[in-house]
């Protein structure tokens, strides 16, 4: 099996039912967000089979909780607000992803962006990358120009 | 300059370093790897990066780090216009 870079197909359906937030919202009649969510991201060995059919996050094929990696990943940076140019609206976390003194349980290729904040950790991409191992380094994961061209969300 | 390996911290003197590039269009993967002077592994017999499946020149290197540059991924079109609600 192998991971393949989507957005879940779960998620597309949350967005209709306002299952996340990844900037603040304006009042509307019913409700106001004024907290944004939680989104982290968690490292995936290749022998994973992550993708479009996921619908939350869970430890299936993350790597072991050895070599100073925690399961469950990191908190992304969110210092961007979703914006729009043109037609399309976008998303991007506002710094890297770095897990540091990591030693990967296997090789991997993989990283699950999913809300941390929802009850039940609901995914909302898989994002993949060469097969990569760390030996007591630094494992950096570093976010696209957050723009309508490569941020990355991009919703057009 | 010191590195952290496997063995602890050594001086990047004592290691010998290697610096591989992967570039496309989605992304950019810098791996950076250092092994022992002597050590045996085959990369450094023949001289050459000799990748194994996980990427590693050597079998035997004692520090590796990974820097991935997510350039580009694929976008989440939703499929309307004008038109189709007319």
């Amino acid at each position: 099996m192998a991971n393949s870079q989507a957005l879940c197909t779960s998620w597309k359906q949350e967005l209709l039912n306002g299952s996340h937030a990844f900037g603040t919202q304006g009042a509307n009649a019913v409700r106001t967000v004024t907290t944004k969510d939680v989104f982290k991201l968690a490292l995936y060995l290749a022998s994973a089979s992550r993708g479009a059919s996921d619908t939350v996050y869970n430890t299936t094929g993350e790597l072991a909780g050895t070599g100073n990696y925690t399961q469950g990943g990191v908190i992304l940076t969110n210092a961007n607000a979703p914006a729009t140019s043109g037609a399309t609206a976008y998303w991007t976390p506002s710094a890297s992803a770095s897990w540091v003194a990591l030693t990967s349980s296997g090789s991997f290729d993989a990283a699950v962006l999913y809300n941390d904040s929802s009850t039940s950790k609901l995914e909302v991409a898989v994002f993949t990358f060469g097969a990569q191992s760390v030996t007591s380094g630094t494992f950096t994961l570093t976010m696209p120009t957050s723009d309508a061209t490569t941020g990355l969300i991009r919703i057009a | 300059m010191w590195v952290s390996t496997r063995l602890g911290e050594m001086r990047e003197s004592a290691l010998q370093k290697r610096v591989d590039v992967f570039e496309n269009a989605d992304q950019r993967v810098e791996a950076v790897e250092y092994c022992m002077l002597d050590c045996p592994g085959a990369a450094h017999g023949t001289g050459f990066p000799a990748t194994d499946a996980q990427g590693c020149f050597c079998p035997h290197h004692v520090h590796r780090s990974v820097h991935v540059t997510v350039k580009q991924v694929p976008e989440f079109t939703i499929s309307g216009t004008l038109a189709d609600f007319l």
